[in-house]
């Protein structure tokens, strides 16, 4: 078992996809202990015989269209009219884009690109502080998986028994309170250096009303599919779908800027890019199998009661743990190996699933812009072209808001649950 | 170029493309089908049966096919910091170690597969009846095109000058 753990750490420090990283790891364990290789086919075959986890794919392909069909510079300008008065203007700009963005994808990398590459030329012109700003695009980036429609969620509920409605719903009051974290990390931050960050332009409510007219057609995404699950009109896959339906009609029909013959692309690139997401989730299961044969979580239950029977305690722990895993593991991979081993440990802690399942996404979101496994901090630095390292120094703002609501999520455990219990979608 | 590298690039590139025209093909089934449900529940007041297991099964497919065209564009996640940072003949060395691991992993899978056709020869899906040998057949066609895909990107990184020519020839194509 040792030597399969050091090979699986091995592959994974030599830049192995991960697919093969737990691949390679688990059948190693199968084969050492004379289980039949069968079982790789079975547990590959049961990853993905999901309906839930069909809103993946469907949730990529809407973020596609969306994004070809010209939301994210619609959502920009709405967001320049709205908060473009304020002094560091165009960095709350980037903050609200973002925000808005992960409302309407299911990806943080994809919303960080859309944003920085529109963002950052004017930024540029304006001398602002690109390390700054290019870390703090990668945390609104980042909140892509706490706030609905979110992919690490679905995700999660799949292999926690969460459901995927109750995640979105309770994802809502802590994303929003992380964007307003980021607000003020970004005002702060204009206030302090002055100077660049003075030019603002008049606020205008015609302008403003304007461009929310010309969104309208963006914000319908996330109306469809929050009001659609709280509302018992559709499953989240149902509601997926949907989302697609809407962004072709969006992008083919209002927008005009999607054309019939982009659309083969789209989707071939929506199938390769679940893909390397589904392909982890197959592979898992085989891990996850393994784990529960095992008996992990038993184990893992009798240490940490030995350690402290005070569910604050373990919840302690567990968030150093997670921001630890989400520095240097890729947060799907994370959360299909450890969500089936905390599970049952923190149900026997007493900690509502619900709550555990958000606070894990929020951790993992914090992983990523911590380096060195950081994923919206390399797609930001790498579109603002400046050293990783560099950006990362100049995160430690947004990050400290950021945690701030890790912590507000872990000990007030309404911050998350309220607003599920309030919808009674529980 | 000898006339054997043509035919096989030609093959290749043959391969490729009916993988992109089914992985579409399905995809776009998939949303069809779900939007069919929900249309057919709403809508005309009638429950379309099967709709979501059919569209389950095209998942299946859709995610092996496409696991294959992933690897060729790269999208596959893995940590790479210190691959990146690692001298020349480290990075062929280490990248002949993940070619022979994962290429055991896919090749242990694809076999063991046949064992899940064989038990998909008398077994049906709960909705429709549909034989499961059907979407049981996604595995080692999936994982075949993978395991070509994963050969040939990592082949690229461990003979990268040798490659170079091919990778323009392919780009051409």
């Amino acid at each position: 078992m040792i030597m399969v753990m050091v090979l699986f750490v091995l592959l994974l420090i030599a830049g192995a996809p991960i697919v093969f990283t737990m691949g390679v790891s688990a059948s190693l364990v199968l084969v050492g202990e004379g289980i039949p290789s069968s079982i790789i086919p079975q547990r590959l075959f049961a990853g993905l015989d999901s309906f839930t986890i069909m809103a993946i794919p469907f949730f990529v392909l809407s973020g596609l269209l969306m994004e070809r069909g010209g939301i994210a510079r619609r959502m920009i300008d709405f967001a320049t009219a709205l908060v473009g008065w304020i002094r560091g203007s165009l960095l709350l700009v980037s903050v609200v884009s973002g925000t808005g963005l992960a409302a309407v994808s299911g990806s943080g990398s994809a919303d960080t690109a859309a944003t920085a590459s529109l963002m950052l030329p004017e930024m540029r012109r304006r001398r602002y502080d690109i390390d700054f700003a290019a870390g703090l695009m990668a945390a609104a980036g980042s909140l892509g998986p706490v706030i609905p429609p979110s992919i690490m969620m679905i995700v999660l509920a799949s292999v926690g028994n969460v459901s995927v409605g109750d995640m979105f719903i309770a994802g809502v009051v802590p994303g929003f309170l992380m964007a307003l974290g980021l607000l003020l990390a970004g005002y702060f931050h204009a206030r302090r250096y002055g100077g660049v960050y003075s030019q603002v332009q008049p606020f205008s409510l015609k302008e403003l009303g304007a461009t929310a007219l010309r969104a309208i057609p963006a914000f319908l995404m996330p109306i469809i599919i929050i009001g659609g699950i709280v509302g018992g009109v559709f499953t989240p896959t149902e509601a997926a779908s949907v989302a697609v339906a809407t962004g072709l009609l969006v992008g083919l029909f209002i927008y005009k800027e999607l054309k019939f013959r982009d659309l083969p692309r789209l989707i071939l690139r929506a199938a390769s890019i679940s893909a390397s997401v589904m392909m982890i989730i197959a592979v898992a299961n085989i891990f996850s199998w393994l784990v529960a044969r095992e008996g992990v979580p038993q184990l893992l239950v009798g240490f940490l009661q030995s350690l402290s029977d005070n569910p604050w305690v373990f919840l302690a722990l567990l968030n150093v743990g997670l921001i630890f895993v989400g520095m240097f593991m890729e947060s799907i991979a994370a959360i299909l190996i450890l969500v089936p081993v905390l599970m049952p440990v923190a149900q026997s802690y007493g900690i509502d699933p619900l709550h555990l399942g958000v606070v894990i996404i929020i951790n993992l979101s914090i992983g990523m812009i911590t380096p060195p496994y950081g994923i919206t901090l390399f797609v930001a630095s790498s579109i603002a072209q400046r050293p990783i390292m560099r950006v990362a120094g100049k995160i430690i703002l947004p990050l400290s808001f950021m945690l701030a609501v890790l912590l507000l999520a872990t000990y007030v455990p309404s911050v998350v649950t309220a607003l599920p219990d309030l919808f009674r979608t529980r | 170029m000898a006339p054997i590298v043509q035919v096989a690039e030609r093959v290749l590139h043959g391969i490729r493309f009916l993988i992109a025209v089914c992985v579409v093909v399905l995809f776009s089934y998939m949303v069809v089908a779900i939007l069919t449900l929900v249309a057919g529940r709403y809508v005309f007041g009638f429950s379309v049966a099967g709709a979501a297991e059919t569209a389950t099964f095209a998942q299946i497919w859709v995610i092996f096919l496409a696991a294959g065209i992933a690897m060729r564009e790269k999208l596959h996640i893995g940590v790479d910091i210190l691959y990146d940072v690692l001298p020349d003949i480290l990075k062929r060395i280490t990248a002949l170690f993940i070619l022979l691991l994962g290429s055991w992993f896919l090749w242990l899978a694809i076999l063991a597969s046949q064992r899940l056709l064989q038990i998909g020869q008398i077994q049906t899906s709960s909705a429709l009846g549909i034989p499961m040998w059907i979407p049981y057949l996604s595995l080692p066609v999936g994982l075949g095109y993978f395991f070509l895909e994963f050969s040939i990107a990592y082949l690229k990184k461990i003979f990268a000058k040798e490659c170079a020519d091919n990778n323009n020839e392919e780009t051409a194509l």
